[in-house]
């Protein structure tokens, strides 16, 4: 499959600040594409960069196989976005703020089209209310609304589950598997949800400190065989003697905010479990956990 | 006060054999003034006083003996002296108790003329002094120079023609000092278009003139009452 | 395109509240002018004129007709009025900044030279449209309180009388280079607005521009007059005045359908065109390499 989006030896400096660090990645057509870092990690600049917001400091950016240098109305023609907090013209309504945006974009839809895509993210019935009354999850919407009123081929999602509603983060993930599967989009989502991530995306980059991290096919970067395993018990430091001392001494990982991190594969918990109940072990909770910090350690292990 | 009146008393000494021959003619002038009762005019009236730039006006004159003149611009605006009372004859001719002396001749507007003062005898009288320029064939005065108490000094150049029969010029040139005019800066937010310099030199002249030039006279028809007020 | 997103621009303009805080400060800022004048105009000319009282015998009531109230709003109005300018130029780079809807409009397939250049012409709009609703109210609504005749326009040294007949094309005239004079103003606005992540900034910073460039102009120290004022477009911004400053003869009479210097006029314009284009290609350039992190 063709490279939707290729970008090589991408860097962006401020002043003493690099933000993105020679940076090279490449977006598959058709594909959910997660882009994963912590805050400040350089995904927005990243991500303005492809929307030509900023001005890259070295590095070069194709999308559709052109220069988006050269070819920057065309390539953003075809591409749709919500970049951080989708912030609208409060002042006017749903229906103005998408018109608006449609023309910008270059096309003219009808009201009856128009009202489509606002059904479409279930904000038909508020069409002519102004945005200022809208909450974080509604204008959300209308901000995906926008993004994909003209049609776009690739879409663009900076942080979209941000201060939604556990609802609202649903409704996203259906609405971008939705666009992958049915609608043959590209979809390039930022996050710094790892769990959120590994629902949706196909391919995944993890930056941090503007550099890469890994980039690859979900599947194979999300190994289950290494999870980071989170054991909250009463006696914390008895418990902890207790393992070094078994079996299990060679998958612990270390103590952190009272909690005991070990690191093995799922298959195993129902195993670990038994050892603790066998042990007589007061057990708060035994659960896998999955962020990117975790992901980070079981990187660097 | 003393001073003048002692020039005044020597100018009689000096004159006065003459005195008698200037009151006459001063006297017949007046006979042929005072038979105009009231006048309407049409004139065309050209101010020129250095700080005002206005357009020539229609105005008309009225004139009411003994002593009530009024000009009035019926349409538009104009800036009319308050000595303008003064453009007629009439409050020289209607005193009853004054001195006329003999001051010679004297070319005036090329014509050869007798010069006449005039001393009013009213201690209220706001005329101070008044020289007449008359020419003595026509019986018409063809300048006048009038100093008031509350108006400061006029000149009047006066140009006869078709109403010349009832001592009516076709033509007004009227001198008068004026005031100096300026607000302090920063009132009006002026624009400087660079002729702002030359208009401020330009005030240090303090005289004025105004220009009647009559079209029409209608005399002794009457004038209509409040016209003076 | 560029009329697409003029009409967007000015969607967004005339879809704002504060717009009509400027069509609504005008108004009322008019009618209480005409209203004072209606009260105690005779006063104001006692004001000016005071000093010839004695010299000359006019009539105040004449005086104060339409054209003398109108050019006296004009008089005090147009110094105030940059102020509503800067209202609504001000915001139009920096209010999308602060609201986070620049970056979308950036995102856009619209060059940023063409989206800059539509907002700016939406701000001529904008101008044009308020010294309409200015000449409006301010001209005819005092024709019709106050009838027409001479205009009298008083100077610092001096006053010009302008027959009623020659009157109404300077008005027109003068509105005209009031429009550049405001635009000229907005350029400003826009120019700063684009440094900005908020509008309170370059609203502000235009107005101290404006109050400190008139200051200067006004203190009449020999040294500013003379290396300062003619530089600053506050000077040039009266030009207006100009077609109200009429030629004479050398009696002193006033010549119909002329102006006193023409040249002038013409210069300051330029001069006002020149800052113009300056502030807003300085606006554009900057704009355009301006990394969007708002």
């Amino acid at each position: 499959m063709p490279d939707i989006i290729r970008v090589q030896h991408l860097s962006k400096s401020f002043k003493d600040l690099t933000a993105v660090n020679d940076l090279s990645f490449s977006v598959p057509q058709g594909c959910v594409y997660g882009f994963l870092g912590q805050n400040g990690a350089g995904k927005s600049t990243t991500i303005r960069m492809l929307l030509t917001l900023i001005e890259p400091s070295s590095g070069d950016i194709e999308i559709f196989g052109l220069s988006l240098q050269r070819h920057r109305q065309q390539i953003l023609k075809n591409t749709g976005a919500v970049i951080e907090k989708p912030d609208l013209y409060k002042y006017l309504s749903a229906l103005d703020n998408i018109r608006l945006f449609a023309k910008l974009g270059g096309v003219h839809p009808s009201r009856m089209q128009l009202m489509e895509k606002l059904d479409k993210v279930g904000l038909a019935a508020r069409a002519g209310s102004k945005v200022k009354t809208f909450s974080q999850g509604m204008k959300q919407r209308l901000g995906i609304a926008i993004a994909l009123v003209h049609d776009p081929e690739l879409v663009i999602l900076d942080e979209p589950v941000n201060g939604l509603d556990p609802q609202g983060i649903a409704d996203i993930r259906k609405l971008i598997i939705h666009l992958s599967k049915e609608e043959k989009k590209t979809v390039f989502v930022s996050s710094h949800l790892l769990a959120e991530m590994e629902m949706v995306a196909d391919h995944m980059l993890i930056i941090d400190k503007g550099k890469k991290i890994v980039e690859g096919p979900v599947k194979s970067l999300l190994n289950p065989d290494k999870m980071v395993i989170e054991l909250e018990t009463k006696d914390i430091n008895a418990v902890t003697q207790l393992i070094q001392g078994s079996s299990w001494g060679d998958y612990y990982k270390k103590q952190e905010e009272g909690k005991i991190l070990l690191e093995f594969g799922t298959h195993a918990v129902p195993a670990f479990n038994t050892f603790l109940v066998q042990q007589q072990v007061q057990v708060l909770s035994l659960r896998p956990r999955h962020s990117l910090e975790d992901y980070f350690l079981s990187l660097t292990t | 006060m003393k001073k003048s009146g002692l020039i005044i008393f020597c100018m009689v000494l000096l004159y006065g054999v003459k005195a008698q021959d200037a009151g006459a003619l001063v006297e017949k002038i007046k006979g042929k003034y005072n038979a105009v009762k009231d006048y309407e005019a049409n004139a065309k009236m050209k101010t020129n006083v250095v700080f005002i730039k206005a357009p020539v006006a229609n105005i008309k004159v009225y004139y009411k003996n003994p002593d009530q003149l009024k000009i009035r611009n019926e349409s538009g605006i104009s800036f009319i002296p308050r000595g303008s009372v003064n453009v007629n004859m009439g409050n020289i001719f209607t005193m009853s108790h004054y001195a006329a002396i003999d001051a010679g001749t004297e070319m005036v507007n090329g014509r050869n003329t007798r010069v006449i003062k005039i001393l009013p005898d009213d201690e209220q009288s706001d005329v101070v002094l008044s020289t007449l320029y008359i020419d003595e064939a026509q019986l018409l005065v063809l300048r006048s120079k009038t100093t008031t108490k509350e108006n400061g000094t006029y000149e009047l150049d006066m140009f006869y023609g078709r109403y010349a029969n009832y001592g009516l010029p076709d033509k007004v040139r009227f001198t008068f000092n004026t005031r100096d005019y300026k607000l302090p800066k920063g009132v009006t937010f002026d624009y400087d278009n660079g002729s702002a310099e030359k208009e401020s030199e330009k005030t240090k002249d303090k005289k004025g003139t105004v220009e009647i030039s009559y079209s029409s006279y209608s005399i002794n028809k009457g004038i209509p009452e409040g016209i003076f007020n | 395109m560029f009329i697409t997103i003029l009409r967007i621009e000015l969607f967004k303009i005339f879809r704002k509240p504060r717009t009509y805080i400027s069509f609504g400060a005008i108004a009322v800022m008019i009618i209480l002018i005409q209203l004072a004048i209606k009260v105690q105009g005779t006063e104001l000319i006692n004001f000016f004129l005071g000093s010839q009282n004695s010299t000359f015998d006019y009539d105040p009531a004449k005086i104060l007709n339409g054209y003398f109230v109108c050019y006296f709003i004009l008089n005090t109005l147009l110094i105030h009025v940059p102020l509503l300018v800067a209202l609504i130029a001000g915001d139009l780079v920096a209010g999308e900044a602060n609201m986070g809807t620049l970056r979308l409009l950036v995102s856009k397939p619209v060059s940023r030279e063409m989206l800059m250049f539509s907002k700016f012409g939406a701000s001529v709009v904008y101008v044009v449209m308020l010294l309409l609703w200015m000449a409006v109210l301010s001209l005819f609504g005092s024709i019709l309180l106050f009838g027409t005749n001479d205009l009298v326009v008083i100077k610092e040294t001096g006053f010009h009388i302008i027959s009623s007949g020659d009157v109404l094309w300077r008005f027109m005239a003068a509105f005209l280079f009031a429009t550049l004079a405001l635009i000229c103003i907005a350029s400003l606005a826009f120019m700063l607005s684009v440094f900005a992540e908020n509008s309170i900034g370059p609203i502000v910073a235009t107005v101290c521009i404006v109050i400190v460039f008139t200051i200067v102009q006004q203190l009449q120290v020999p040294m500013f007059q003379e290396y300062a004022s003619p530089y600053l477009f506050t000077t040039h911004m009266l030009g207006w005045k100009g077609f109200f400053y009429v030629m004479a003869t050398d009696e002193n009479q006033t010549i119909r359908g002329s102006v006193e210097n023409t040249g002038a006029i013409l210069k300051s314009g330029l001069v006002l065109t020149g800052y113009t284009l300056f502030f807003l290609l300085l606006g554009v350039i900057s704009f355009k390499r301006k990394d969007i992190l708002s």
